[in-house]
């Protein structure tokens, strides 16, 4: 079967390529996919934090995600943070629960550039998202290994950056970096995918790294013990369940 | 010092040359000396109140704070918003800018439909222009005491920009670049500089303007002033020549060794013109002397050379030694607690030397290359000179009516103590500018609109994420509010306070750890919070507004802070449960808490804090029911957020139809406050819910518990109403009204609803209780506290060096005469211009600061000059003669000439200073002026008369051969 996949996987993409050079979009469109292509996936999330003078902090949180629109974050660690949860839901609504209050609180959309947590991505970063939606991409060169895109806000989204910078790998279509650059044009952020693996059908990065340049501060997130397709239900992603702490 | 002489006139041309190429060399090597004034940097790195200032300086970035305030008709409006961006962007890419504030870039806690909100106040990237959402943005900004008087004035006019500088960075040309940003980005805006690092590029700019002004202006008046004296290029041109020398030398070699000019050291070129002219004369006027007496006395004067010798070996030692004891003046300033003061005393000490040296051997030299000086002679044999007759008329006077002068002199001393007490110590760097000065303008605006410019900070150091430590600054701060001149205390615990008043609707620190974290995770990683916590939050900063820069006010404000932290803040607490607790114990400390708040509270609306006694009656009642019938708008509250959380969240689902009745039902139970406990209203809601949910039982009970802590909540908003309606009673009317009044009446109430307490150790012992252990501890730091150090510390060191110098100029005065009573006679006059000195500046309300604390030291430097050459004449003369009367005649003569055309040159050079911008520049111009023209009269007036009265027996025979 795993190996039927990946054959046709290839087979896809010789097609792609006889079929001549497949579109920017398309390459933008079909890196989505390949990144939001396990129906529900499950796993313990760190993240570490690290400032310009070197101080390192840790997060640990339980994740989980059903198809590429809902998303759920549990604090585990550290101790005065956990049962902290975040839920993102289709149409850009965000909850956090608060345990200590017994809150449930809605994340306005404007704060979603704010960042999350104290980690170097933003609210809107930690939801689900398909680039292609929200960009438009352009070419700019490739090699053996890499497209590497330009993308620009679609008209009418608001975003705080400029444009991105995207690096898509030929072989998988993963995208495994993004350059974000800011309003004048200035590198901002850099994203790297690294230890990209395959479980199952489903390519995954075991490792992320969000870099502000700006800040001089990193966020390493990492994926320990994943699951794909468990059959998650819709209830997990609910305010309801947001608030019942497991 | 005949042999000296020999020397001099034997190398007479390689000193020349030396001399040239030395200057030539230190020269080239002022190229690289620059002026350093940030202040910072003069303080002594070992002083554990420095290193703390340094340490926040470099983790918090909170010593160096740079601001811009930018005036419009409206700041909300489109296009200002736009400029105030720009300007923010602009000046955060300035390599040495750690952070900047300002509208357009500021954390905002906000509540939208009742939720907690953290964002930005006005999002950078989409700033608004429609007028209805600029006048909305503006209301709010208006009405939140996180903008309204930190980064806006309550009238919208004016924003701050606040940049925070990195305490490694070059400041001042740091400073200046964020000038001439904003300048390029803002054109047409009025704009206003303030902060100690915009402060420093204005005073280096007004020194630098004044020097560049005044000192050639100085240098002119004091060359006509030689030329009128002595009628002749040389006399201008050498005394002159030596100060510059002397000048260049010092400079170069204080760059040559890596140090930079400072504020202080700023004034050396000055100081030295003064000082260092003196050996000049005085070498030119024995010379000038001795050969007018060779051709008087037709006596073979032996050609220029020979005079020269003479001259050289007469005047040598008195210039030596007068420079000398004015060397030992300036040294004494090493040891100081400025390094910049150190430096200053340590060069102007070199320079002086370099002046002396160059007097004696480069001037000789010079001199002996000229031809002799043609003297005009009167027909009675004297030298035409204005100053002749004057002279001739003090000596008549001085020697005929000594007892009146010392009798004169007597009354004046009287007077002068009598004056001393009137002498105030004033300190104020703010007034040390003119009014119409930008630096005023700015800090008078700041004052004004944003409560000061500058910033005092405490460390807490403490676990910042521990409710108790975050309590315990909040009451600080709360103390701090109270304080005259401080305003807009700001740490970590004010934002946590903000996000719990919109979350929770108290501007409290919530009691729990966790309640504490959930706060903290909106705001983590925000820039802000770098400013205020460390990265693991075991250290924190409160900062506040010092709204003057007046000395007196300052201390008394760094006093009172310092007399808090030594007896009201508590250091060790122990947490406790407060059921753990006897129930009395737990209403006595509550009350005590509550009442010390409340005086807090009734400081800051300027009221008398209600009794304790009549306190009691009023907290007890509501205190200690769990159970209590709500208000109706409270009930209306309950009533929706039981609807939406029965309907969204809770474990049970109901279908929807049963939702609006479940709660209906809920509340009604609810409702007449009858309920004492969670497990008596868990069967209630086992009861009422309907079969379709009955089998979750875990659901239940937990919907229950969330339910009944809904209820809590309001049952204790409920208590503090209570309790706030029989407390108001107890406050002005005026004050009842006030809404700002009663929130924080209830926000102190709120202990009362707290489930922990924080106690001290020995209430806990004796209750038998134990609980968590919360230390913390609090220590002041911040430019204020700095400012009262250094000015401690330089009027210590002052008047140490002032005293030092005065006991070694005497002990030098004593050895070179050999005798107890001659020395104490010569530096007598040296005590009088000190007193003179201060009684002028008692007399004239002139404020005793670090400015004219050192206008003292340089009369030492100079009144010794003048004491010294009248009393090693007075007792050379007196060996030729053994007329004391005769002697003095001939000594006021001629060296009292020297003396009369150093003091009246130098005065009416610094007599030009008061043209001055800088107002202690303007003071130390007079008073400087003031003092050589007592030190002149005082050494020949005076000293004489002295001389005679006591006796000439203290002068003769024993000192040794000059």
């Amino acid at each position: 079967m795993k190996r039927n996949l990946t054959l046709m996987f290839i087979l896809g993409l010789a097609g792609a390529v006889w079929a001549g050079q497949p579109s920017a979009q398309d390459i933008v469109a079909k890196s989505d996919s390949v990144v939001n292509a396990p129906k529900d996936q499950k796993a313990v999330m760190k993240m570490l934090l690290i400032d310009k003078k070197g101080n390192r902090k840790t997060r640990e949180a339980m994740f989980m995600q059903k198809g590429d629109d809902r998303r759920m974050l549990r604090f585990t660690a550290p101790a005065d943070q956990k049962g902290i949860a975040f839920l993102a839901l289709p149409g850009d609504v965000q909850y956090l629960y608060m345990p200590a209050f017994r809150k449930v609180r809605r994340i306005a959309s404007h704060v979603k550039n704010s960042k999350f947590a104290g980690t170097d991505f933003t609210y809107d970063d930690m939801s689900t998202s398909r680039l292609s939606e929200n960009y438009q991409a352009r070419l700019l060169e490739e090699n053996d290994r890499f497209w590497i895109l330009k993308l620009v806000p679609k008209p009418g989204v608001k975003k705080d950056y400029g444009h991105l910078k995207l690096w898509v790998r030929k072989d998988n279509y993963y995208p495994v970096k993004i350059e974000f650059y800011d309003k004048a044009g200035n590198l901002w952020k850099v994203m790297e995918r690294r230890q990209v693996v395959q479980i199952g059908k489903y390519w995954y990065a075991r490792e992320m790294e969000m870099r502000d340049l700006k800040e001089e501060h990193a966020t390493i997130m990492q994926l320990k013990d994943v699951q794909f397709d468990l059959g998650l239900s819709d209830k997990l992603f609910t305010r309801r369940y947001l608030r019942r702490a497991r | 010092m005949q042999r000296f002489a020999e020397l001099v006139l034997k190398f007479r041309i390689p000193i020349i040359l030396v001399t040239g190429f030395l200057t030539g060399f230190f020269g080239w090597q002022m190229r690289h000396l620059r002026v350093n004034s940030d202040l910072i940097t003069y303080l002594k790195p070992d002083d554990p109140a420095v290193q703390l200032f340094n340490r926040i300086g470099e983790e918090y970035a909170g010593t160096a704070i740079a601001m811009i305030g930018l005036e419009a008709e409206d700041v909300f409006e489109y296009r200002v918003l736009q400029t105030v961006n720009r300007l923010t962007e602009a000046i955060r890419q300035l390599p040495g800018v750690a952070s900047v504030t300002s509208l357009t870039d500021v954390l905002d806690i906000r509540s939208v439909d009742g939720d907690l909100e953290v964002g930005r106040l006005i999002d950078r990237h989409a700033i608004p222009s429609d007028p209805e959402e600029l006048r909305r943005i503006r209301d709010y900004a208006l009405s939140k005491d996180m903008y309204n008087g930190r980064l806006i004035s309550s009238d919208g006019r004016i924003t701050l920009i606040i940049a925070r500088l990195q305490q490694k960075a070059d400041k001042q040309s740091l400073a200046e670049k964020i000038q001439q940003v904003a300048r390029e980005q803002a054109p047409g805006y009025r704009l206003y500089f303030s902060g100690l690092p915009m402060q420093m590029v204005e005073i280096n700019d007004i020194i630098i303007r004044d020097m560049v002004r005044l000192v050639p202006v100085v240098v002119v008046v004091l060359m006509a002033m030689l030329y009128l004296s002595f009628r002749m290029l040389r006399g201008v041109a050498l005394p002159l020549l030596t100060v510059m020398i002397s000048t260049v030398w010092a400079l170069g070699l204080m760059s040559l060794l890596g140090y930079e000019l400072t504020i202080i050291s700023n004034i050396m070129p000055v100081l030295l013109i003064a000082i260092g002219s003196a050996y000049g004369i005085h070498m030119l006027a024995r010379y000038h002397e001795d050969i007018r007496r060779a051709r008087i006395g037709r006596e073979d004067f032996g050609g220029r050379r020979q005079s020269i010798r003479r001259s050289l070996s007469g005047v040598g030692v008195a210039i030596l030694l007068a420079g000398v004891t004015t060397l030992i003046g300036f040294f004494s300033f090493a040891g100081a607690y400025l390094t910049s003061v150190t430096q200053f005393g340590v060069f102007t000490g070199i320079g002086v030397a370099f002046a002396l040296l160059v007097s004696i051997t480069f001037v000789p030299a010079i001199l002996s290359m000229l031809p002799p000086p043609a003297i005009r002679q009167t027909a009675s044999g004297k030298e035409a000179n204005l100053l002749v007759p004057v002279l001739e008329w003090v000596a008549d006077f001085v020697l005929r009516r000594e007892r009146w002068i010392l009798a004169g002199s007597g009354i004046v001393i009287a007077l002068a103590v009598l004056g001393l007490p009137r002498l105030h110590r004033e300190v104020n760097l703010l007034e040390y500018f003119p009014e119409n000065t930008d630096i005023r303008r700015a800090e008078d605006m700041m004052r004004t609109h944003f409560g000061g410019s500058n910033p005092i900070q405490i460390v807490v150091q403490g676990d910042m994420k521990h409710p108790f430590v975050l309590k315990e600054v909040r009451a600080l701060e709360m103390f701090l509010e109270t304080l005259p001149d401080v305003s807009k205390p700001q740490s970590v615990a004010d934002l946590i306070c903000e996000m719990n008043r919109v979350m929770n609707g108290r501007y409290t620190v919530p009691d729990t750890r966790e309640g504490v974290a959930n706060l903290w995770f909106f705001i983590e990683g925000e820039s802000v919070l770098q400013q205020m916590v460390n990265a693991d939050a075991s250290e924190g900063v409160i900062q506040a507004n010092l709204g003057t820069m007046e000395m007196q006010r300052v201390r008394r404000v760094v006093h009172a802070i310092d007399q808090y932290i030594r007896n009201r803040a508590d250091t060790v607490q122990i947490v406790i449960q407060r059921d753990r607790l006897p129930e009395q114990l737990w209403k006595q400390m509550v009350t005590e808490q509550i009442s010390e708040r409340l005086a807090l509270i009734a400081a800051r609306y300027n009221t008398a804090p209600p009794d304790r006694h009549a306190l009691q009656p009023v907290l007890l009642p509501a205190m200690s029911r769990s159970s209590m019938k709500l208000r109706p708008e409270l009930a209306r509250e309950l009533h929706d957020l039981l609807k939406d959380y029965l309907w969204m969240e809770a474990p049970v689902e109901l279908p929807e139809a049963a939702v609006e009745q479940v709660t209906k039902r809920l509340m009604l139970e609810l409702g007449d406050g009858r309920l004492n406990s969670a497990a008596e209203f868990r069967q209630i809601v086992t009861r009422l819910l309907p079969p379709a949910v009955q089998g979750d039982a875990d659901g239940i009970a937990e919907t229950a518990d969330a339910v009944w802590n809904m209820y809590q909540e309001m049952v204790s908003r409920e208590r503090g109403l209570r309790t706030l309606e029989r407390l108001l009673p107890l406050f002005p009317e005026a004050l009842q009204r006030r809404a700002d009044f009663r929130d924080d009446l209830l926000d102190a109430l709120w202990l009362m609803n707290e489930t922990l307490i924080a106690v001290p150790p020995d209430v806990a012992r004796r209750a038998g209780v134990k609980g968590e252990e919360v230390r913390l501890r609090f220590r002041q730091s911040g430019m204020p506290l700095i400012y009262t150090r250094l000015d401690d510390s330089l009027l210590r060191s002052q008047l140490q060096s002032l005293a030092i110098a005065l006991v070694l100029v005497t002990l030098i005065l004593i050895l070179q005469f050999r005798s107890l009573s001659a020395g104490l006679i010569a530096v007598s006059p040296i005590v009088l211009t000190v007193l003179m000195n201060f009684a002028l500046m008692a007399y004239l309300n002139v404020p005793l600061d670090n400015a004219t604390m050192m206008i003292a030291s340089i009369a030492i430097g100079i009144g010794i000059d003048y004491a010294i050459h009248f009393t090693h004449r007075f007792k050379t003369e007196l060996g030729r003669r053994p007329d004391a009367r005769q002697a003095l005649t001939t000594t006021l003569e001629t060296t009292g000439r020297a003396i009369l055309i150093n003091a009246l040159s130098v005065a009416a050079g610094f007599i030009i200073l008061i043209f001055a911008q800088l107002i202690p520049i303007r003071q130390f111009g007079w008073l400087t002026a003031g003092t050589m023209f007592f030190s002149a009269v005082g050494a020949m007036t005076f000293l004489p008369a002295l001389i005679l009265y006591s006796g000439d027996r203290h002068f003769r025979n024993r000192g040794n051969k000059s």
